[in-house]
């Protein structure tokens, strides 16, 4: 009663957090997972990433990237302030672990893997913002309002801090987990990763070196059909992703599903540029644009446009989508080729670029990543976005070789070439297409050709105009079939002309490729001039 | 000494007997023709006299020689009336007219009025009868000066007014005023309108001080009606029927209309027409459903209808006192598919032992309420609706598979609520207290009060399966999933208040203190859970995909904790004091945090007291007041704002089974501190004549340590903004109310009126060093101008023909449509934030003169809080009619709204008024006010002065008429009192806002598309047993 009526206060007063916990009162090894877990999920938090830069650079377009686009952004572009916050939203968390890890009592393995995830995800997070922003502030703890203002460290220190951190990694990571925890950073992770940090910034002997590594790990593998690599369906057996992000069909209200389904297909507005239906070789392995591929027939029969049912998925009416690299049809919808199926019905639906729905300003969408078993159903997919994949670390290692000079052409030749003769692709080998004693820049152009095809919308594109420093020759006016010419019905004649649907502005050289620093960031830490 | 007395008392009654008597009946009524149980009537200067009875009725027996009769009652005007020979008097009394023996609530206690020190604004409810309310915030409005009240729309469930007193004071956080009902903090909505008894307001800081870290925004305290004593038992039912409308509604253009300008809105920025011919006359004729007409405002809006029942019974005796009442509300909501429902009840029990030393209250205050709406909370489906094309079918069948089922996406929320769907939101509030009063001795009271008050929520929301599809006829159509999500919360308020109250008088010397112990604690739990693609059409989890299930919680506790205590000082009723300290303590923050202290002086001199003004002038009172005091605010946005805040609900998903993950999402800061309020009041009550009378007062209330959200470096890793202590913003103003009451007479028009008016500024003085704060896209708070202002790019008028060149040399010949135009030089460059800028686009101000239109030409246009409010009321009665009205205004206030339905094809594809139509740009019509029509993305996001309107209205808020029957005639059928009436509610409005849409809005809403306000037509009827 006493204490009902004046004592008690302190007690009265002092309540603790009920529905979250603060990482002071971290006790349970169940706490510090959780906060692991936290780290995975902040790396996910924009769904725009990594897919959307395709968009941005010479793949394609999307209206609302516009200003990215046509590099007119500035440093209160949201996209710009959007990775710079996810990144560092990454980094709060992983540091969070990492400073009450010691606190916690694990066994061994759980706090070796714990604490390799979280040193690997902040290294991931700090290499992106290096590529993107050059030097960033370094953040090494959680820190508060009190540590606001933090000066930029160099880029240098920053790359070096992420070496650091990736070789440690390596060292803590496992080389595989359980089924049930499947999408945890692996060593295989760390190791490719660092691969594509040396690579990127152009030390390339130590690159070649750190894609060995990878396959001295006898894990990862080229898989034979590309198309299912990038769907729900061909997630559990995939060893050729080596870190990718994990999303979930149909897991709407945790916030685990993402749109790509619904952006590429129910929505019009993500557009394929005509350049890169373009990249596509013949299956003789000659460009379309090579006066001497004689597979490529430019001549349209409109004959056999009668009903959807004759339609197949690679074009077969169209003598132009004929007889194509795959990937073009694994990648891309050309028109009249089934883009849809009908929700109760499941009847196949065809991409007229006439239709509304469909109208864009090229004519091409993308079919790379699209679950048509998703029957248009919004924002449900479970397509898991690929950061680094066996092939990529196969291109790696040749890009590496051929840019350090003095390297093995038979060796350099055999690693583009399973990449290219995965057995769903089967495009030629090189020493077939191309012929034997290749000059440095002509290899050189091979493997980038062989890039812009086999990662095309795996969000890779921009960082490879990035380091080749191509902007000029890659930046250009965006073309596509103009869809208004091509009409629904086969009497009318079929006429394909390509158009100039959007101009971009002229390339800047002086504005560099780096982004600028968020004016959110420099406005509140006073130690970034 | 008793003998002498009794011995005295029979020789009065000899003598009398020896005198010539005569006999006078009659009847006293109150001003409402209600008879006045209870009132004295006496003769002459005589002691003893008679006492009306339940009916109001008297006899008594006088001597000749009396001239006059004297009728007295507590807290009625005494009324002195000659007989004249007459042998039948009825007096109609009036409540005394000075209202200085008022008892006015103030916090934990009551004050009568002429002792009052503070700036207390009291309302008198006797006008809710006959007013088809429907939340008891909406007494206040109208009534009041200093008080902002502004209806939140008109859906049912969804009636409560924001309530400003005095102006905002905080940034991002609380800016509502504490309620206290029946002592006890509470919600204004729980509480029967019909119930209360009475309403005040502490706007100045040494009435509020007393509530300490919960009165930065003011206080309103509510009694509900009580039980009472001597009256018998008394039953009141009281029904209202009303019919409601929409106040306005948006007028849109038809689907051939729209078609066509749409067409000419494209060629305006050269992009071709999308309608030819042959589909323009098709949406003309009407004939192919693949060209529809609908109008969206017609589909989703109806006339509603209400109805209120309320009865109540009270009574009491000796030594206790009762109320019950039950209220019932069935409510229709202008929207299709919205209703709410709402029992409420309210239970007072009082009862005193041992000779009125202790004194036993008990009572309960509680509703029960269920609301509906569509599948989508009802800001998304008025959202949807303002952006629903004409040209949008709203039912079609599946070519493919015959499925009636296939809605258009407008056409979605009636598809779902013909197929069963929809939100019901039960609450369940019950508000129960128990206290117990001691006084041991004359002047001591020991109080001890226990009181919990109880919210349940339960929300259900079920959506069938069905499809929707963007055209008539559409091969490929989308399928939604049914859905099922239940979400139940509970909140607690707990309180305990112990004090002690000692009044003590001596001679001239009047002291009253008060000591006293509160404890609050809050307790909050949330659940909910959702399934999809259900099995069947019933609102039951068993039925929905077992892998779908998703669950989620919350659950937080404050607590606060206080020592408190007043003291009051009167001399010779002319001079008062009062002192108030208040001392809180807050989990909410970090040790070393939690205390604060608020304390507040007052002071009165009752002026007309003094000698020297007697002689002046007799019939006047004047009093002059002054206040100072500290408050404090701790409702801020966390319940721990001293832990960084981890979210638990970062899933992620492992080998495809979703696991549980955390992150942190707010910093902690463990220097947040309360928010401090200042505040100065001076101010004067004047009553001259027993008619008129005037208060006024001037306010200047600082607030500092104001907590905002202000921008952190990102690199922190957290994108919500914590808050911190940096704001500083004063409010001045001042406000007045100037009352009259005619003379009683039952022969003529009586009446009444009341005038309020207010003038508020608004300044934000510091931003702790940051020039300005950005609130959303539209609003910044720059230091130095007034709070949350709209910022954008200032319009100066539009562009006409005569600002541009065009092709060889402006060759006029070239008509219109065919010219290329270029701005004239030395017209500002404007290509950086509009692209083509041609003769009927907006003018935007070059505000730095540098002949460049950009991001720095931005500037503050307009800002959203009136400064000038005013409202009348008037009561007029003759014989057996009465009429009421009450009126209120704002003077200019800019709204900012832009987006669909306001903005002509906004985002590409908006709805058209008519009003855009009629008044736009064309060649034809070059108008300087209003722009041409045009289909640009760009264009539209830009925030300039032409979304701005004034709010300002004027308007007729209620009007009542009534009937009561002569008591004579009711009486025969055992009924004391027979009322009828007419009402109506936002009848009639003045204001020169866009046609379509209602001035009275939050400030914050910056698009067209909100709930309207309501209009409400009734007729009900008061009976009295």
């Amino acid at each position: 009663m006493a204490c009902l009526l004046f004592g008690c206060t302190k007690e009265f007063l002092d309540r603790k957090p009920i529905d979250f916990l603060a990482p002071d009162n971290f006790e349970t090894e169940n706490d510090i997972r959780e906060a692991v877990n936290g780290i995975y999920r902040a790396y996910v938090s924009d769904k725009n990433e990594p897919i959307y830069t395709d968009f941005i650079v010479d793949n394609g377009y999307f209206p609302d990237y516009r200003d990215m686009w046509n590099r007119t952004y500035n440093n209160e572009t949201s996209y710009i302030i959007n990775k710079w916050s996810r990144d560092y939203k990454v980094i709060l968390r992983a540091n969070t672990v990492l400073a009450y890890i010691d606190k916690v009592k694990l066994t061994e393995s759980t706090y070796k893997q714990y604490k390799g995830e979280a040193t690997f995800l902040r290294a991931l997070s700090y290499a992106d913002l290096s590529f993107f922003f050059g030097g960033v502030p370094m953040r090494l703890k959680p820190e508060g309002l009190e540590d606001a203002n933090k000066a930029l460290s160099s880029k240098a220190e920053i790359v070096e801090l992420v070496l650091k951190d990736l070789e440690e990694a390596a060292a803590l990571l496992p080389v595989s987990y359980a089924a049930s925890e499947k999408g945890r950073a692996t060593k295989g992770a760390a190791l490719a990763i660092k691969a594509r940090v040396l690579l990127y910034n152009k030390r390339y002997e130590e690159a070649a070196a750190y894609c060995v590594k990878v396959k001295a790990l006898n894990y990862y593998k080229i898989m034979p059909d590309y198309k299912t690599m990038f769907l729900p369906e061909g997630e559990a057996g995939n060893l050729e992703a080596i870190f990718d992000m994990q999303y979930q069909t149909n897991a709407l209200p945790q916030g685990l599903s993402n749109s790509w389904y619904d952006r590429f297909y129910l929505f019009s507005g993500y557009q394929v540029a005509h350049d890169l239906y373009e990249q596509y070789y013949s299956t003789n392995g000659l460009s379309i644009t090579n006066p001497a591929n004689k597979l490529y027939n430019p001549a349209v029969r409109t004959s056999d446009l009668v009903s959807p049912s004759t339609y197949v998925l690679n074009g077969g009416y169209d003598n132009r989508f004929q007889n194509r690299d795959p990937r073009m049809h694994f990648s891309i919808v050309v028109p009249y080729t089934i883009d849809s199926y009908n929700a109760t019905t499941k009847a196949p639906g065809v991409f007229y670029p006439t239709d509304k729905k469909a109208a864009n300003l090229t004519s091409f969408r993308v079919r790379k990543y699209v679950d048509y078993t998703n029957y248009n159903v919004s924002g449900i997919s479970g397509v898991n976005p690929i950061i680094i994949r066996y092939a990529d670390v196969l291109l790696m290692e040749a890009e590496a070789l051929v840019e350090k000079g003095g390297y093995d052409e038979a060796y350099v030749y055999s690693l583009i070439n399973q990449v290219r003769q995965r057995t769903s692709v089967m495009m030629p080998k090189v020493e077939t297409a191309e012929g034997l004693g290749l000059s440095q820049q002509a290899l050189r152009n091979v493997i980038r050709h062989e890039r812009r095809v086999e990662f095309a919308f795996e969000g890779l594109r921009i960082f490879d105009i990035m380091r080749w420093e191509n902007g000029p020759d890659v930046y250009k006016d965006l073309k596509g079939f103009n869809p208004a010419k091509l009409t629904r019905f086969a009497s009318t004649g079929i006429v394909y002309e390509i158009n100039t649907a959007l101009q971009r502005t002229p390339f800047d050289a002086t504005k560099g490729y780096l982004w600028p620093i968020p004016k959110t960031e420099t406005d509140a830490n006073k130690l970034i001039k | 000494m008793r003998k002498l007395l009794f011995i005295i008392f029979i020789s009065l009654i000899s003598i009398n007997t020896f005198a010539q008597l005569r006999t006078i009946t009659g009847k006293v009524v109150d001003e409402q023709n209600k008879p006045l149980p209870g009132v004295v009537v006496k003769a002459g200067k005589a002691n003893a006299g008679a006492v009306t009875n339940l009916q109001g009725n008297y006899t008594l027996s006088v001597a000749d020689t009396t001239k006059t009769l004297t009728f007295s009652f507590l807290s009625y005007m005494q009324q002195t009336v000659s007989i004249n020979g007459k042998s039948v008097i009825n007096v109609t009394l009036k409540e005394s007219i000075t209202e200085l023996e008022e008892v006015v609530a103030i916090g934990y206690g009551t004050q009568t009025k002429a002792n009052l020190t503070g700036a207390v604004s009291s309302v008198s409810v006797k006008e809710v009868e006959g007013r088809a309310l429907t939340s008891a915030d909406q007494i206040l409005q109208g009534k009041l000066s200093g008080v902002t009240i502004v209806q939140n729309s008109g859906r049912p469930g969804d009636d409560n007014s924001e309530i400003r007193i005095r102006g905002v004071s905080s940034i991002d956080n609380n800016n509502d005023p504490l309620v206290i009902i029946n002592g006890v903090q509470g919600n204004i909505n729980d509480v029967n309108p019909n119930d209360i008894e009475s309403m005040s307001v502490l706007k100045d800081a040494a009435s509020a001080a007393i509530y300490g870290s919960r009165a930065s925004a003011g206080v309103i305290i509510i009694e509900t009606k009580k039980g009472f004593t001597g009256k018998g038992l008394q039953v009141e039912y009281n029904v209202t029927g009303s019919m409601v409308d929409a106040t306005r509604l948006p007028e849109t253009v038809d689907s051939y209309t729209y078609a066509s300008l749409l067409n000419e809105a494209r060629v305006n920025v050269a992009l071709a027409p999308i309608y030819n011919q042959t589909q323009l006359d098709l949406f003309k004729s009407g004939a192919d459903p693949n060209y529809p007409n609908t109008n969206w405002y017609d589909v989703y809006y109806q006339k509603a209808y209400m109805q209120n029942h309320y009865v109540s019974l009270r009574g009491g005796e000796k030594n206790y006192k009762f109320s019950n009442s039950v209220g019932y509300k069935d409510q229709e909501g202008i929207l299709v598919g919205t209703s709410s429902k709402r029992l409420s009840f309210n239970s007072s029990l009082s009862g005193s032992f041992v000779k009125n030393k202790v004194r036993v209250n008990l009572g309960l205050v509680g509703y029960n309420e269920k609301g509906k709406e569509l599948i989508s909370p009802t800001s998304t489906v008025l959202a949807e609706i303002s952006g629903s094309l004409p040209t949008a079918f709203i039912q079609s069948i599946d070519t493919l598979t015959g499925n009636a089922n296939l809605y258009s996406y407008p056409g979605r929320f009636l598809g779902a609520m013909d197929l069963g769907g929809g939100i019901e939101n039960k609450q369940n509030s019950l508000n129960s207290r128990a206290s117990v009063e001691i006084e041991p001795i004359k002047g001591l009271i020991g109080k001890v009060l226990l009181s919990n008050n109880k919210l349940k929520t339960d929300y259900v929301n079920f959506t069938p399966r069905f499809y929707t599809s963007g055209t008539y006829e559409e091969t490929s159509i989308n399928l939604r999933e049914s859905s099922l999500e239940k979400r139940n919360s509970e909140s607690n308020l707990n309180t305990f208040l112990a004090s002690l109250e000692y009044t003590l008088k001596k001679g001239k010397h009047e002291a009253k203190f008060l000591a006293a112990h509160e404890r609050l604690e809050m307790i909050y739990n949330y659940d909910m859970g959702s399934v999809k693609n259900l099995s069947s059409n019933q609102p039951i989890f068993n039925y929905g995909d077992p892998t779908s299930p998703f669950l989620s919680s919350a659950a937080n506790e404050t607590a606060t904790a206080s020592l408190f205590g007043r003291f009051n000082y009167s001399y010779a009723g002319k001079y008062l004091l009062e002192l108030n300290m208040r001392r809180d303590g807050s989990s909410r923050f970090a040790d070393g945090r939690k205390w604060g202290n608020f304390p507040s002086i007052s002071a009165g001199w009752r002026i007309s007291e003094e000698g020297f003004f007697k002689g002046i002038k007799k019939d006047v009172y004047l009093k002059l007041r002054g206040s100072w005091g500290k408050l404090g605010n701790q409702n801020i946005f966390t319940q721990y704002a001293f832990a960084d805040q981890m979210s638990g609900s970062e899933y992620y998903a492992f080998g495809n089974a979703i696991v549980p993950g955390r992150g942190t999402i707010i910093l902690a800061n463990k220097d947040t501190r309360w928010e401090t309020t200042e505040q100065f009041d001076a101010g004067f009550d004047m009553i001259l004549w027993n008619r008129l009378s005037i208060t006024a007062d001037y306010f200047n209330k600082k607030t500092y340590d104001i907590l905002a959200r202000v921008t952190i470096p990102p690199s922190l890793g957290v994108t919500v903004l914590p808050y911190q202590n940096i704001g500083d913003m004063v409010n001045k103003g001042i406000e007045m109310s100037i009352g009259y009451n005619s003379p009683v007479n039952n022969k003529k028009i009586n009446y009444g009126f009341t005038v309020n008016a207010s003038y508020i500024t608004n300044k934000l003085t510091s931003l702790g060093g940051l020039p300005y704060v950005d609130h959303s896209a539209t609003n910044r708070s720059v230091v130095g101008e007034p709070f949350s202002s709209f910022y954008g790019y200032k319009v100066d008028g539009i562009y006409q023909v005569s600002d541009f060149t065009w092709q060889n040399g402006s060759d006029p010949s070239i008509p219109h449509a065919s010219r290329t135009y270029t701005l004239k030089a030395g017209m500002p460059n404007v290509s950086g934030v509009m692209s083509n800028p041609a003769p009927g686009d907006i003018k935007i101000s070059d505000v730095k003169s540098d002949g460049v239109i950009n991001a720095d030409d931005k500037t503050l246009i307009g800002n959203p809080i009136p400064k000038l409010q005013y409202s009348l009321s008037a009561n007029v009665s003759y014989k057996n009619f009465g009429l009421n009205v009450i009126a209120q205004g704002t003077g200019r206030t800019d709204a900012y709204m832009n987006g669909n339905l306001i903005g002509p094809f906004f985002n590409t594809t908006g709805p058209l008024l008519t009003s855009t139509v009629t008044d736009r740009w064309t060649i034809d019509n070059p108008s300087d006010k209003y722009q041409r029509i045009y289909v640009d993305k760009g264009r539209d996001a830009l925030i300039t002065s032409y979304n701005i309107y004034n709010a300002a209205y004027f308007r007729l808020k209620s009007l009542q008429l009534s009937y009561t029957f002569n008591s004579a005639f009711t009486r025969k059928f055992d009924v004391s009192r027979c009322r009828v009436f007419v009402s109506g509610e936002n009848l009639f409005l003045i204001s020169g806002f866009p046609k379509g849409f209602d001035p009275e809005r939050r400030s914050t809403n910056v698009t067209a598309a909100f709930h309207p306000q309501v209009a409400t037509y009734s007729i009900g009827l008061n009976l009295n047993f």
